[in-house]
């Protein structure tokens, strides 16, 4: 098959780059922003595309230790409603080890994972469990969102890229 | 699932209408863009129906700016204030809708009348007439009078670094006394003019139930909106409900008091219109203290080290000049929790409302605001770092 989506992208934002925007040099101000917006939404597809498996994968992977320091904790305070969070884990490590799992998989089960954990939160059932969990949240959350942070790094909003971490499931430069 | 959230996370009755309408809105179809044509159609009945003759519109013509409203600007063909009847003149103004969605939710009547509370008292808008529940536009609407002024320098403010809108020293010395100055006004207005607002709830001075509200509306926006959760959110709303101080006066809060939300005259520097009074409340006046220093309205200034809040001056130097103008105390530790407040409530904007409205096609610019829901992690990073901060 030769058409690739990485082509598809290509095409389209040059395309509307080099055609299009020219052509709408007179247009309304918000069409021509929009334009570009449109332009900015293919490259950071152009961007990400080949790195969205890695990424949701090390996103799950990231999610799962936090989730099983969680679990720990809540075991530690002698919690039973822990239970759809070690069952959220066993889903998120099913996925990790399938071999057939998409992008998407690993996206579900981090979504599953966030859900418990903050379900915990809501649920601590006292102070004591509550200040450990959060310690424990507080401490692994960083890198998550340093993580998040530079999967959005094509959107241009960042004012200091190189102090953002690398990371494997980037393409390397 | 609606009465739930509603139950779950009360709020101020006018809020809780606007968000409950935003939910059945929801299970609708996608916005669709109106004509042009059709929403001067709309408008001129309106204002023809509120003035009490028949009135002209020309020049429509779509205005940009801003992610959550839609804006035509026009001239009005009419009397004008006084409304004689042999008088015609033409007057510029401006058309605000909702859209299906948006990234800020909020009411056009509570911003008709804030608007109109601060009528010669704040430069701001002249509005006119409201079309609170949509009767004559597809969704509700704002007349208001077209404001001159731009919102930033036309020449090159010098190289800065910082997302901040830069002015410039010279235009700068200009605009920091009447910034703060309004600011402190603004929050001076005396309780006995709030009857003006009555779609706001009036505080009491020594309770924290409205800080508790204004903690559950974003709560609430979050819970709604959300595409995932993220349980630092959970843990930053505990500790605002647990932390919220009983207020010690109750002031008008702007809520997005800060460069870039107002006009000036470039010539005299002087400023000419505040913008945005969609998230005003009756409220703690630290709430738009700590607004103006949030990071995203910083930058350096030309010394290469010092940090402009709002592109107008230290936080020191502002908090200084407001306290000495306004005879209002600042006090370091209700900073500290509305430091923390105005972080969650954005990153709630961003990471949920925005990222939701673009989701469900809510709006005529959801490339915009998709775009902007990445910088939520930004903001994200940002909560979690006070945060730590204030836990530690």
């Amino acid at each position: 098959m030769i058409q690739s989506f990485e082509t598809q992208l290509q095409v389209s934002i040059r395309a509307l780059g080099e055609i299009v925007a020219p052509a709408l040099a007179g247009a309304d101000k918000h069409v021509i922003e929009q334009l570009h917006l449109v332009m900015a939404a293919l490259g950071f597809m152009q961007a990400r595309l080949s790195s969205a498996v890695g990424f949701q994968r090390a996103e799950l992977e990231s999610y799962l230790a936090l989730a099983e320091a969680a679990a720990a904790n809540a075991s530690q305070h002698r919690r039973s409603e822990s239970t759809p969070l070690i069952d959220a884990v066993s889903a998120g490590r099913a996925a990790l080890a399938g071999s057939a799992s998409q992008a998407d998989d690993y996206q579900h089960a981090t979504r599953c994972l966030r859900k418990r954990v903050a379900a915990l939160i809501i649920e601590s059932s006292s102070e004591a469990e509550a200040a450990d969990l959060q310690t424990i949240v507080l401490a692994r959350s960083g890198e998550m969102i340093a993580d998040s942070r530079l999967w959005c790094l094509p959107l241009g909003f960042e004012l200091n890229p190189d102090e953002l971490p690398r990371r494997d499931w980037l393409p390397s430069a | 699932m609606i009465d739930a959230i509603r139950e779950r996370f009360p709020v101020e009755r006018e809020i809780d209408k606007i968000l409950t309408r935003k939910m059945h809105r929801r299970a609708g179809l996608s916005f669709q863009l109106p004509a042009l044509a059709d929403l001067v159609t709309a408008t001129t009945a309106l204002i023809g129906d509120r003035v009490g003759y028949p009135v002209t519109l020309e020049r429509a013509r779509w205005l940009s700016g801003g992610a959550s409203k839609l804006q035509v600007a026009f001239d009005l063909r009419w009397r004008g204030e006084e409304g004689a009847a042999d008088a015609e003149t033409l007057t510029p103004m401006v058309m605000r809708m909702e859209t299906a969605a948006s990234v800020t939710e909020s009411s056009r009547r509570r911003e008709f009348e804030v608007l109109q509370l601060v009528d010669g008292i704040i430069p701001a808008p002249k509005t006119h007439w409201v079309d609170a529940d949509g009767e004559y536009l597809p969704y509700p609407a704002l007349i208001y009078g077209f404001a001159s002024g731009v919102a930033k320098p036309s020449g090159d403010a010098g190289k800065v670094t910082g997302l901040g809108q830069n002015y410039g020293p010279d235009l700068r010395a200009k605009l920091v006394p009447q910034f703060i100055g309004m600011l402190a006004t603004l929050h001076q207005i005396p309780a006995s003019q709030f009857a003006a607002l009555p779609s706001f709830e009036v505080p009491e001075v020594g309770s924290n139930a409205s800080i508790i509200k204004q903690v559950n509306t974003a709560r609430r926006i979050w819970e709604e909106d959300r595409l995932e959760e993220e349980p630092v959110m959970e843990l930053v709303y505990r500790w605002l409900v647990a932390n919220a101080p009983p207020l010690d006066h109750v002031s008008v809060v702007h809520g997005d008091y800060r460069s870039g939300n107002f006009l000036f005259d470039e010539a005299s520097g002087a400023i000419t219109a505040w913008l945005d009074w969609e998230g005003a409340v009756l409220g703690d006046r630290h709430q738009d203290l700590t607004y103006v220093t949030m990071p995203i309205f910083r930058h350096i200034a030309e010394d290469g080290q010092t940090v402009l809040m709002s592109g107008m001056g230290t936080a020191e130097e502002l908090f200084d000049r407001y306290a000495a103008v306004s005879q209002l105390t600042v006090d370091p530790e209700r900073l500290r929790y509305f430091g923390i407040f105005n972080r969650y409530l954005v990153t709630v904007l961003l990471l949920g409302a925005s990222a939701r409205a673009a989701q469900v096609a809510g709006t005529h610019q959801d490339v915009l605001l998709n775009h902007v829901a990445g910088l939520g992690y930004i903001a994200l990073d940002d909560l979690l770092d006070s945060f730590r901060k204030v836990v530690a």
